[in-house]
């Protein structure tokens, strides 16, 4: 074991940079960890990705709450690596550096034809959903995301295309309790949604969605339930589920239309919204949509060498970790495991001397970063204040701005009482 | 010395576990913090009492690190009539095989002759209440139960 505590760098503070701190943690009890992001507020998708009103699945910030709070992890907040400190300066200071930046941008669809502001991503409408300050939606106005109308296709049928049918669907007053973003909610929704089809390309028994997924959307209480492209055949337990709840329930306020075997082939704008074709059941269809969503992964858009982009950065001490790593695979629980496997890695990289010991740390870049950076008291004080600020049916109203974050971060605190960690 | 098993897959069960074995320190009591990944099924046989702390995952299945324990035990069919054994199940009810992870492995041990003392505890994830508040409350009312019937 080296005598030399590591100073360990993360970048970003979602599931899988947080289960880094907490693995290499508890490897080494005496490394400084600073993990930085570049919003003033922490856990990344968990706050921005898992859904409104999917609350169980956001606990696992009581487990990273602990990091900053008893394990001494310094939290660096709106610091971005690339612009308000560079890469190379950030790789210099840290004997280690873990790049768990994720993918920032949705897949973009490989579909002949012109969608226009009709055609919009999965993580972009969850994100804007969850209040995120750098909304990404068409809008009508500034900060005003236009309808999606009444119609709306989902293209491809994994756990996020299930929360983008299930955001869209569900009665209004079943968003107690959640912490939704009221104001882009009844945006999208404002024409009163009343057909979602969704198209995935696979036979049900590889959609990948979770069947517990399916299940909750099928259970919604306004839907009506039909699906296409799947036979006896395609024995498994989600084509049980479904035609199941189509017997049960055909029709509802809502139709819920799941097309397997379904490939979409061209998008284009009609006189009265979309035109998409499909290739299903051996031949081509249309179908008339007011929007499309694509649900299809994800990915970084930016262009090689992006200083921003977790990408671009390598070096003998750099990591990567989750979706940064393995193309934005899996939920939660699949980045604890990759988390995992990385600081295994790092922690047996060290201890056969492959990689050394001995950089600043913290110290050497804080000079640079200090008067910018809001901490986890300061995110504390977002938090206090989101959770003040909302009415009695919301856990939390999140402020979609980041200057106003900023604000509430670091109100009450002078440069001089502005700690660290 | 009380054995804590745990199985988790997003960490929120060895959490739990952690709480309670500092509430049981915090009652007088030792215990040990052991992933059922880690286990060993002869050591568990040889128990008075143990903790067992899992979560549901997926379709009502077992988390990752909970499936092989529970397989171990099952294929080994251990007899476990000397053992007292308290429940700790990590849930969210928004899914309707909510408990589903607890409730099995409870129901093997109780197949193989161990004794359950005391509820089983319940976390859900959808009520946000902390884990930790959960868990210590839980750990106050069985640990007087345990006292009462096996040396700790």
């Amino acid at each position: 074991m080296p005598e030399t505590a590591a100073k360990v760098a993360i970048v970003g503070s979602g599931p899988s940079g947080c289960y880094s701190a907490q693995f290499l943690r508890k490897a080494w009890p005496k490394a400084e960890i600073t993990i930085f992001d570049s919003l003033p507020a922490p856990y990344g998708l968990v706050r921005y990705g898992v859904a409104a009103d999917h609350q169980g699945s956001k606990a696992v910030t009581d487990q990273f709450d602990r990091l900053f709070q008893r394990e001494s992890v310094g939290f660096a907040g709106n610091i971005t690596i690339g612009a308000d400190l560079d890469f190379q300066t950030l790789s210099r200071a840290f004997d280690v550096v873990v790049a768990a930046t994720g993918l920032p941008h949705d897949r973009p669809l490989e579909l002949d034809g012109d969608a226009g502001q009709c055609l919009i991503g999965a993580g972009a409408l969850l994100r804007a959903l969850n209040g995120h300050p750098d909304m990404d939606l068409p809008c009508v106005s500034e900060g005003n995301p236009r309808s999606l109308g009444s119609r709306i296709a989902i293209i491809g049928n994994g756990n996020v295309a299930m929360d983008a049918v299930r955001l869209l669907a569900k009665p209004l007053e079943l968003f107690a309790g959640s912490d939704i973003d009221d104001d882009c909610l009844r945006a999208v929704r404002a024409s009163g949604v009343r057909e979602i089809a969704v198209f995935g390309r696979s036979a049900i028994q590889s959609a990948k969605f979770d069947l517990s997924m399916f299940k909750e959307v099928m259970a919604l209480p306004n839907v009506g339930i039909c699906f296409s492209g799947a036979s006896d055949d395609d024995d498994c337990p989600a084509l049980a589920a479904v035609r199941d709840m189509a017997a049960q329930k055909p029709a509802g306020a809502v139709k819920l239309h799941f097309h397997f075997r379904a490939v979409p082939r061209a998008l284009r704008q009609a006189a009265k919204g979309l035109l998409l074709t499909v290739q299903q059941h051996s031949s081509l269809h249309e179908h008339a949509f007011d929007a499309v969503i694509a649900a299809t992964g994800f990915v970084d858009k930016r262009s090689a060498g992006h200083p921003c982009s977790g990408a671009s950065w390598s070096g003998r001490n750099v990591f990567r970790v989750g979706w940064l790593l393995n193309g934005g695979q899996g939920t939660v629980a699949a980045n604890r495991k990759s988390a995992k496997a990385v600081t295994d890695a790092i922690v047996a990289a060290v201890n056969n001397g492959d990689l050394p010991l001995g950089a600043p740390g913290f110290a050497a870049v804080a000079g640079q970063i200090q008067h910018h950076l809001v901490d986890f008291e300061g995110w504390r004080r977002i938090d206090a204040d989101e959770r003040a600020r909302c009415g009695p049916d919301r856990l939390r109203r999140k402020v979609p701005d980041k200057a106003a974050m900023i604000a509430v971060a670091l109100a009450g605190t002078t440069p001089a009482a502005k700690k660290t960690a | 010395m009380t054995n804590i098993y745990f199985g988790t897959e997003s960490g929120n069960s060895e959490m739990a576990a952690d709480d309670i074995g500092a509430e049981m320190e915090q009652l007088d009591r030792a215990a040990r913090i052991i992933p059922m990944e880690s286990a060993d099924i002869a050591e568990l046989a040889q128990q008075e009492f143990v903790i067992l702390v899992t979560s549901t995952y997926g379709d009502g299945e077992l988390p990752e690190t909970t499936q092989p324990f529970y397989d171990a035990l099952k294929a080994r069919r251990p007899d476990l009539s000397n053992l007292r054994f308290a429940a700790f199940g990590l849930g969210d009810s928004t899914y309707e095989t909510y408990g589903n992870g607890i409730d099995t492995l409870s129901r093997l041990m109780i197949e193989l002759g161990a004794r359950q003392v005391g509820d089983t505890g319940r976390h859900d994830a959808a009520r946000n209440e902390p884990v930790a508040a959960v868990a210590k409350r839980w750990t106050q009312a069985i640990v007087p139960q345990v006292a009462d019937s096996v040396t700790v």
